[in-house]
Parts: C-alpha cells; structure tokens; sequence
C-alpha cells in the first residue's frame, strides 16, 4: 500500500488529524488555526464539528451557517451582544471570515470572537446568546 | 525605527512582532497581532508600514483613524469590494483585528475582510479599484 501523503511535514500531518477530528471536548481551540488547517486540506468552512466545554479563542469572525447551534455558551465579554456582531455587505462572498456549519458548541467559552451570517441570524443571535457574565465557566481543566 | 530584517519568504514566527516596518514580508495578520500582544505591543496593532507585505487570513481587519492603503490590493473582490466588507453592529469591534495609524503600500491582502465605520466602508467602496 502507497502513503498517500509522504511528503507531508509533521505539522501538515498533525493539521490533517485535527481537521479529522469530529470531537472536540476540554481543549483550547485557536480558530484561525483551525480555519487554515481545513483550507490547507481543501476545505474552506468547518463542518460538522463538536465542541463541549472548550473554549474558542480568535481573533476570528466566525460565519455561522447551517446547522451550527450553540448550547449554553458565552459568546464573549461584552454588555452588549452587537458588539460580537458584523453584518456583510454582500450576500454571496464573505472574506476573511471563518465558515462554520454543522457544527455544535456545548457550555464553550468564545475569546475574540464576533460572529457574522444572515440578517436572520444576526436578528436570532441578538435576540438570543447569552455573554460571559450570564454562564458559569465550564468545569474541569482544559487540555 | 526597527525594521524587521527578513526575507519576502519569511514566515510569521520569524518576524518581530513589535516592528515598527515591515517591508517584503509575508505572515498572517492574526499571528502578527497575538504575538505582538503577547510581547506587550498593546491590543491593537498601531504605528506601522507595511510595504510589499503578503497578509495573509483568515482576519476581519477593524481599519481605525491614520490608516492608509497605498496601491494595495485586497484580494480577489469577484468585482465588488462590499464582498470584502463588514458592518459592525455594535461600538467595539470584537474578533476583528484593530489598526491605528498603519500605513500599507504595494501590499497583497489574501482572505482578509475589512470593517470600520460607515465613512470608511463607504469610500472603500468607491475609490478602491475592482477587477
């Protein structure tokens, strides 16, 4: 059997089995890393991801798109939830921004984080998310 | 002024984060600003030239007062600068990257996004030349 990748770097393989992975549960997750980890291996949005107890470290703009949920999570330190929120300009081209869909954060703790997406989000995220001081920090140690 | 010494190859690790020019580099914008807080350079990235830099996202750039793009492209617009460009709903900008008094000559923008006030997106929009 060939190694189909044998001239990777040992970042690149380690870049690889993190964009495998489909669990992510006590860590810290740098997400900017994360997004080019993914785009290296060809695939420019995260998806179908799950992250429990993490905390979610920028600084990034994250594309919330289908399927992403959050569940009891602390979107930033901030009193005023728009000030995590950007909305584009354009409906069918978002750069610099993190694509997310599919994805599930449970009890996550977000660090420089704003989040972008449809007028529709927008309006449910600011109707509905909770900030740092409404949630308990997670419990246990983080990896 | 401290000029960072490397090559147009240079990766983000090699340069100094605290430079205050940065000629022929490429690094990724949001490696440049956490290790420029991380060496006490503040929380935003103030007071410096960019020239013949690649800069590198994923980064919404928060563009402050004293910024000036010079010849600088900013990437792949598809034709229309708005799919580069970001309201921000609130007072401050979380996520996004800020930039005070930095200038960017002959600099290549690649998945980066840029927000700012109302005035600035607007101009952006008008004066930036589109592909």
């Amino acid at each position: 059997m060939t190694d189909p990748t044998p001239t990777m770097s040992p970042e690149e393989v380690a870049g690889r089995a993190m964009v495998a992975r489909t669990s992510f549960e006590k860590e810290a997750v740098w997400l900017p890393s994360l997004a080019v980890q993914h785009w290296n291996a060809g695939q420019m949005a995260i998806d179908g991801k799950t992250f429990t107890d993490c905390v979610i470290e920028g600084p990034a703009v994250m594309a919330v798109m289908n399927g992403t949920t959050f569940d009891n999570c602390a979107m930033g330190t901030t009193t005023d939830v728009r000030n995590l929120l950007y909305r584009p300009l354009s409906t069918t081209k978002l750069a610099g921004v993190i694509g997310m869909s599919d994805c599930r954060f449970v009890r996550c703790r977000f660090v420089q984080v704003g989040f972008t997406g449809s007028d529709a989000l927008l309006e449910e995220l600011q109707g509905g998310i909770k900030t740092m001081s409404d949630v308990p920090k997670p419990s246990g140690t983080l990896a | 002024m401290t000029d960072q010494p490397f090559s147009p190859t240079a990766t983000s690790r090699t340069l100094d984060p605290l430079a205050k020019a940065f000629t022929g580099a490429t690094f990724s914008l949001f490696d440049l600003y956490r290790a420029s807080i991380q060496a006490g350079g503040g929380v935003m990235i103030e007071g410096r030239a960019f020239t013949d830099c690649v800069i590198e996202g994923p980064a919404l750039m928060l563009v402050l007062e004293g910024v000036h793009f010079e010849s600088t492209n900013f990437g792949p617009t598809g034709g229309d600068m708005r799919n580069m460009l970001f309201q921000p709903l609130g007072n401050v900008g979380i996520g996004a990257i800020p930039v005070r008094n930095c200038t960017f000559t002959r600099c290549q923008f690649q998945t980066l996004g840029i927000t700012g006030n109302e005035t600035l997106l607007k101009m952006l929009i008008e004066q930036v030349p589109v592909g």
